[in-house]
């Protein structure tokens, strides 16, 4: 074999052994076309840049548009998009309620998608949004969706412009059934109805309209029974929307003899409803509280500026919540207790007298809402886990089975959770116990219990020993 | 040379080759979560169970939850949060296989098992259940009250009579409630009740028992019961623990789910079989078997875990799990090994007390036996005569059955 035909061999192996391994890599990928997936980026722009205009070159509509010249340079997309040398990746000529938009074929290789928003083209540009270098993590599988807003280094991944108007809606009826909130078309909330919780917020139900367009000051809604049938009652509001997340909106059914007034809005009759911006009833803190065990009988949300005892009355997932209102709107923070009777729900340590269990709420608004666990000291501001309702065992130290007349043992004082045992004789005539030891009176079977009422943590532990007195 | 680093490339791509070979089978199997509901009584046995499985496993994590009322709970459970696996009773499996919740199941080490608890899970030929304890009621005795534990039926009585004697205050001597028919059934089998006739596994719904000319010979016995207070109409579940804890009835029937509750009151307590009422019929309790399920949710059109919930199900049969639930529940094991090895007095005296008990009908007609015979027990004020009212329930019961 000669020097040419040996190096063709091995060029052949490779090739076929090489061909094999990217064959049954690739296989699933070839399956659903290569690419399968997406790097989605939102970009928001407010501002015209001065790099942007006409002037330039980049911008070619007159008046420019505040996205005309950006485009996105990439890397690391695993060679799909990889702009090198090349005019980077344009957004899409229509965008989105946020802004501008591109959707970006990647690799299903590609992990980590490093990219620049820029003015310009090729190695050169005139202007960068944010100065350094940007990655974006991907998602193990399909798309991943990313936001970006002008100057802001932050890589959202969910829509940082989204806002949420929180409609109220209390009917002194209780009577919810049939009642939702249409969003207006013209709005960016777009034409849909949105039913109310099924489950109070101590004021009544609420509904939630998310609001993505950052620019738009007010939203339109239709407050309305019976869906789109012809003998809707209903009535349109509008709501100005804060700067902040959520807005909220507080509106009454004043009952006419018992009875709505029926809508019909061409002849001009209405819904008698009150809409406010502030809660009537004060700043209202709702307090989710979770006690492992679900025992929640006799406790109550204590504020203790008013000394006034709410009760828990409705459930969810984490656990019961009650509430109560700050009839003082500018107070910033406030202080409840959680009681059952004379006794406080206490953290590790406290005694039931003065300051203890008392938790601080920083109110935030026309509604608070925190969770708390029970024992647990931290005033949460985001829904958590609630702690298992799972208590774990104990145990305690085998004792003998035998014991001499006369003669004594020391029983174990702790369970294997450090928690005190109650020891009982249950045949005080053979066996008693004093101190901490059991000693044997007569001959015969001295049957004893021990038992361990449990905490959060912990469940009950009860045993009974039958100890043969000899 | 340039050979060489050919030859070199060629290995390394081979290798790659080899690689993705050997990858391809570690994916299938590859690391899963596992979610099973428990009751929460239950739960902290099996969390430690998980915690020392966990770590022998490491590609599976299995996720105890503790669950009230978790079998009603399957209903309305999103895909999401559905359990892989139940703990549960064993006549569960006759309505959650109506409604296709449960998925059948091998029992690994069957050996190892009564074919009494093996039946108990057996449905139509198939197996939808891992037996793991076994649990039935029993006579309990307040010591501090009565001297022993009867041996006869009449020395029970009398006991009675001589507690309700001392104890103007009480309104009855038996503590248990008479509108609960699975804790009346002692008092049913020892009077020639039963429900249908065949057995586990192979019940026979056309045979009612529940006013069979026996039993219907001995009802007289029951209204007697009420007229001399050793039963009282009025008792419920609570109220009948409360009783037995705090003095005021001599004699209780119930589980081993109250042993922490009757301990704590360090009451000197007996368990003993229920003594014979009527000459020719053992007054045996239900017997129930707790057991592992699989839910449909481990199928390969939902979480398609069912690679590691085998593995689970397997070792829920071997001894040392089950050694280790049956000392953290307080329930007799059903490996037989485990059960040789579980050693606790109280647990040998309801198993002993639960020898010849009726293994709770799994199939989903008796669904429709609950409350009518649970009725025909409490309802005195409708009907005085127990006669009437177990006839009653008996056509109540095969009319549901036949519409």
């Amino acid at each position: 074999m000669g020097y040419t035909q040996r190096i063709r061999k091995a060029l052949i192996s490779l090739v076929s052994l090489g061909c094999l391994a990217a064959g049954m890599t690739a296989m699933p990928a070839q399956a659903d076309d290569t690419p399968t997936r997406n790097l989605i980026i939102h970009y928001y722009r407010s501002t015209l840049d001065v790099n942007g205009t006409a002037d330039n070159g980049f911008c070619v509509t007159d008046p420019c548009g505040i996205y005309d010249g950006w485009n996105i340079w990439l890397w690391n997309t695993g060679g799909v998009s990889d702009s090198s040398g090349n005019n980077g990746f344009n957004f899409d000529a229509v965008g989105d309620k946020f802004g501008a938009k591109a959707t970006i074929p990647v690799s299903l290789t590609a992990t980590r998608v490093g990219f620049l928003v820029r003015i310009g083209s090729n190695w050169g540009w005139a202007k960068q949004d944010v100065p350094d270098d940007r990655f974006a993590a991907l998602k193990p599988t399909g798309d991943t969706e990313i936001w970006l807003k002008q100057n802001d280094p932050v890589i959202y991944t969910s829509n940082p412009n989204d806002r949420v108007l929180r409609i109220h809606y209390n009917r002194a009826s209780n009577d919810y059934a049939g009642w939702d909130v249409q969003s207006q078309a013209a709005n960016a909330a777009d034409d849909k109805a949105i039913p109310f919780s099924t489950k109070s917020d101590c004021f009544g139900r609420v509904a939630e309209i998310s609001v993505p367009d950052i620019t738009q000051p007010t939203q339109d809604y239709i407050l309305r029974k019976g869906g789109d049938s012809p003998s809707l009652k209903s009535h349109v509001f509008t709501a100005t929307l804060s700067d902040k997340k959520y807005s909220d909106v507080w509106i009454n059914a004043n009952l006419f003899l018992g009875e709505d007034i029926t809508v019909d809005e061409p002849s001009g009759t209405y819904l008698d409803l009150t809409q406010q911006d502030l809660n009537p009833n004060g700043n209202l803190i709702a307090v989710h509280y979770n006690r492992p065990l679900q025992d929640y009988t006799g406790w109550n949300l204590k504020t203790l500026a008013d000394g006034v005892a709410h009760p828990f009355k409705v459930s969810d997932d984490f656990g019961k919540i009650g509430c109560s209102y700050l009839v003082d709107r500018t107070a910033t923070s406030t202080v409840i207790k959680i009681m059952k009777g004379a006794n406080a729900d206490l953290f590790k340590g406290e005694s039931p007298a003065g300051l203890g269990g008392q938790r601080t709420i920083s109110v935030k608004g026309p509604v608070t809402e925190v969770w708390l666990k029970q024992g647990n000291p931290t005033v949460y501001e985001k829904l958590i886990v609630p702690d298992p309702a799972i208590q774990s065992a104990q145990h305690v130290a085998p004792i003998a089975s035998s014991l001499k007349r006369g003669a004594s043992l020391t029983l174990p004082a702790v369970t294997s959770a450090k928690l005190k045992i109650s020891w009982f004789a249950l045949t005080p005539a053979v066996c008693s116990i004093k101190s901490g030891k059991l000693t044997g009176k007569s001959a015969g079977q001295c049957k004893l219990n021990a038992s361990q009422t449990g905490s959060v943590a912990f469940k009950v532990f009860t045993a009974q020993y039958r100890i043969q007195v000899k | 040379m340039k050979s060489k680093k050919l030859g070199l490339v060629a290995a390394l791509a081979a290798g790659a080759v080899i690689a993705t070979l050997t990858g391809a089978p570690a994916a299938s199997a590859a690391s899963a979560n596992i979610t099973m509901w428990v009751d929460l009584d239950r739960a902290s046995a099996f969390q430690s169970w998980a915690r020392i499985y966990n770590r022998t496993h490491p590609s599976t994590v299995v996720n105890v939850v503790g669950k009230d009322g978790l079998k009603d709970k399957l209903a309305t459970v999103a895909d999401a949060d559905a359990p892989d696996i139940i703990i549960g009773a064993h006549d569960w499996i006759g309505p959650l296989k109506s409604s296709n919740m449960i998925l059948p199941v091998t029992i690994a080490n069957a050996g190892k098992f009564d074919a009494r608890d093996k039946s108990a899970f057996s449905l139509r030929g198939a197996t939808y259940g891992i037996p793991l304890t076994v649990e039935n009621v029993a006579l309990f005795t307040n010591l501090n009250l009565v001297k022993k534990a009867p041996s006869t039926f009449a020395e029970l009585e009398t006991d009675a009579k001589t507690f309700l004697k001392k104890h103007s205050k009480a309104k009855f001597a038996l503590a248990v409630s008479p509108g609960d028919a699975y804790h009346m059934y002692p008092l049913f089998s020892g009077l020639g009740g039963y429900i249908f006739g065949g057995s586990s596994g192979n019940w026979n719904v056309n045979d009612l028992g529940i006013a069979n000319a026996k039993f219907k010979k001995n009802a007289g016995l029951i209204d007697k019961w009420y007229a001399e207070n050793l039963i009282n109409s009025n008792v419920t579940g609570d109220t009948a623990l409360a009783a037995f804890t705090s003095n005021q009835a001599p004699f209780y029937i119930t589980g081993p789910w109250n042993l922490d509750k009757i301990r704590l009151k360090n009451i000197n307590y007996d368990i003993s079989a229920f003594p014979t009422i009527v000459k020719g019929f053992k007054p045996v309790p239900f017997y129930g078997v707790q057991g592992a399920m699989l839910t449909k949710w481990s199928g390969p059109d939902k979480h398609n875990v069912k690679f590691q919930t085998n593995a689970v199900l397997a070792d829920l049969t071997t001894k040392p799990t089950q050694l280790l639930l049956a000392n953290a529940t307080i329930r007799t094991p059903a490996n037989l090994d485990a059960r040789k090895a579980f050693k606790d007095v109280d647990s040998a005296a309801f198993f002993a007390a639960g020898q010849g008990a009726v293994t709770m009908p799994q199939i989903l007609e008796m669904g429709t036996v609950w409350s009518p015979v649970a009725n025909a027990w409490s309802q005195v004020k409708q009907n005085k005569s127990a006669l009437k009212r177990f006839e009653a329930a008996q056509q109540t019961i095969y009319t549901s059955i036949h519409k």
